[in-house]
């Protein structure tokens, strides 16, 4: 378990306003983010469509820029997602707060969960 | 024992007591009143099953025979000292809430790490009917954290549930356990018939097993036999619990179930067992305490508690202290859930609602739906290295091979090995002496077959073998190296360019040893 990164977007420049969310990974999943399962992200608060940035568009960029594994299949299939994984904005399912149309805002927290099987 | 004189003040019960009693600890006439928890006379530990008086396994008749006072003085009732007097002094519990106890029927599915110590604590809480279920036999492997069995258990080749029966009776020897020596399978009508009338017979299942197809159908089990669900599971140093299926206030029904919160099954490549990934006693025992706790809780204060549904994380080693453990917000039921949803909003799908009837006949088919790992096929047979094959070559001096054989594995009788495994698989288990270890891990970073391919820059070797535990990371390298190659060759042809050192051209045979490790081992 490393120390909290910090990752942000290339694209940032000073004139682009941007927000810092928290993104966590549990259950196995941190490695396929290099063993880290805390990351500060600073993100555009916008989306290239201009829109405000959703959890919708965080998966993707997460893709790009924070997994460290080859292997996206293990996160995201068919652009969703994976099965067995739980996204929490803020300790709640993603699915109380709109799933991936939710709005991302400073200071959000955003949890990945993976199921755990053993026992 | 007690040292608290408030708390033995009730204790003295002879009647010819010249202290008249404020203390049993006091008493000159009947000092064995002080060996047992109970004030009986009877030491106690079978006080229960001895009195006629028993209700549901709680004694709540007089401490003792109607005197000449006894129309103003009423005794203590005997349960209140019995061996369960520490878990009364709760309020919220008292004498209500262990007749509870006492005549509640739980079934504990898996007696594994989970399963463990959730039977003892319910044992040692005096739930009426504990009901213990496995196929398995115990294994030493189960020890670290598997502690209701014993390595006699594993001398003897006891079954889980005969050890576990043992261990849970040695701890008390009152309630009625029940064993059940049974698969939870359900592909033939007369399987899923015995699996539903051992279930039927309690009214909250622990889900202590260890693979999601097993707890998809205890999931729908649980649903349309109307039985709460208190569902485990830890691996590593983390661990998840939740309740399921419970009470909703109202005329709501129950859930949400299993199925509410994971509608469709991790790949079946997420999903590997304790043998495979490691697990630690405490982590795995911190969870099922924490079941035998959920179960309790739901005996004393009703199955239909209102709450909102929640799952517990714990984290043994958090990056955070404060993460170490974390309650988050689960969704709540789903109206197309195919268990426990709506049957007019599954209609409208049109999807068939999970049913009893469904399950007797054999239908609902758990292993495809959660899928097998099945042993991957990614290399072509010519890439491909048998394991007594490589031993057996490697091992001999070139000279005593027939001269066949040395041409058939020429392509690879100069290769560079190359162990996928992980630092502390291959410190743990056995070793190639001319292996180099780059994990899997590593390979399949981006960049990451770099390091493969520059172990061929010193130009001595003509060929790279993977090797793996089982022969399918193996496959992923091999194959992840193949495609660089191609894709490098691609690219080079269309920038004209001469072919650099470190990239192995097609001259390099490239390819893996069937079965890995495992199969090593029995060559
Ligand atoms: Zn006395
Ligand atoms: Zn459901």
């Amino acid at each position: 378990m490393g120390e909290p990164t910090d990752a942000s977007t290339t694209s940032t420049s000073t004139s682009t306003p941007t927000i810092t969310i928290t993104v966590e990974f549990t259950g196995g999943l941190e490695m396929l983010f290099d063993n880290i399962p805390f990351h500060h992200v600073k993100l555009p608060a916008k989306n290239t469509q201009g829109q405000v940035v959703t959890i919708g568009d965080l998966i993707p960029w997460l893709c790009e820029n924070l997994m460290k594994d080859t292997r996206k299949e293990l996160f995201v299939l068919d652009g969703n997602v994976r099965p067995g994984i739980l996204v929490l904005i803020n300790e709640a399912d993603w699915e109380l707060e709109g799933e991936d149309k939710y709005e991302l805002k400073d200071g959000d927290n955003v949890l990945f969960v993976s199921t755990l099987h053993g026992g | 024992m007690p040292s608290s004189s408030t708390y033995l003040a009730v204790l003295c019960t002879d009647d010819a007591c010249p202290l008249n009693a404020p203390n049993a600890a006091q008493c000159m006439r009947s000092p064995s009143t002080m060996k047992g928890f109970a004030n009986d006379g009877t030491n106690g530990l079978s006080a229960a099953r001895r009195n006629q008086s028993t209700t549901d396994g709680i004694d709540l008749s007089s401490t003792r025979a109607a005197s000449d006072h006894s129309a103003i003085y009423t005794p203590a009732p005997k349960s209140a000292s019995s061996r369960y007097n520490r878990q009364m002094l709760i309020p919220s519990i008292s004498i209500s809430g262990q007749q509870h106890i006492c005549s509640a029927k739980i079934l504990v599915i898996g007696l594994g790490g989970l399963g463990s110590p959730a039977s003892l604590y319910l044992a040692g809480a005096g739930v009426g009917r504990l009901g213990l279920l496995d196929d398995d036999e115990v294994e030493l492997s189960n020890l670290h954290r598997q502690v209701v069995h014993r390595e006699s258990s594993v001398h003897d080749g006891m079954t889980k549930v005969q050890s576990a029966i043992r261990g849970c009776r040695e701890l008390n020897g009152e309630i009625e356990l029940v064993g059940h020596e049974l698969r939870l399978d359900v592909s033939t009508r007369e399987k899923a018939e015995e699996v539903i009338s051992v279930i039927e017979q309690y009214d909250i299942v622990l889900d202590c097993t260890d693979n999601p197809a097993t707890r998809y159908l205890i999931s729908d089990l649980c649903v349309v036999l109307g039985k709460v669900l208190v569902s485990g599971a830890a691996q590593r140093l983390e661990g998840q619990i939740t309740v399921l299926n419970y009470l909703l206030p109202g005329d709501e029904g129950r859930g949400p179930c299993y199925r509410c919160v994971f509608p469709n099954p991790p790949s079946p490549e997420m999903v590997k067992g304790c043998g495979e990934i490691g697990i630690l006693g405490p982590v795995v025992g911190t969870i099922g305490t924490l079941m035998a706790s959920e179960a309790l809780r739901l005996v004393v204060k009703g199955m239909d508690e209102v709450r909102k549904p929640t799952m517990l994380l714990y984290n043994a080693w958090p990056a955070d202290p404060r993460g170490t453990f974390r309650s988050i917000g689960l969704r709540g039921k789903r109206a197309d859930c195919v268990a426990c949803g709506d049957v007019d909003v599954l209609t409208a799908k049109p999807l068939q609602k999970i049913s009893r009837q469904e399950i007797l006949n054999g239908r609902m088919d758990y292993a495809t739906f959660c899928g097998v790992i099945r042993d991957i096929k990614l290399l072509d047979k010519e890439h491909r290295v048998g394991a007594t094959q490589f031993l057996r070559t490697m091992a001999s001096n070139s000279r005593t091979l027939e001269e066949n054989e040395v041409t058939s594995r020429r392509k690879w009788l100069n290769a560079i090995l190359v162990d996928t495994r992980e630092p502390h698989e291959v410190e743990m288990g056995p070793k190639l002496s001319m292996a180099v270890n780059i994990p899997i891990s590593k390979i399949l970073r981006p960049d990451g077959v770099m390091e493969v391919a520059k172990l061929l820059d010193d130009g001595e070797h003509d060929a790279v073998v993977f090797v793996c535990q089982q022969g399918n990371d193996s496959q992923v390298a091999a194959k992840k190296l193949l495609d660089w190659r191609t894709q490098q060759e691609s690219d080079q042809n269309r920038a004209n360019q001469n072919i650099t050192d470190s990239q192995p051209g097609n001259n390099v045979f490239v390819g893996d040893i069937i079965g890995g490790y495992a199969a090593l081992d029995k060559a």
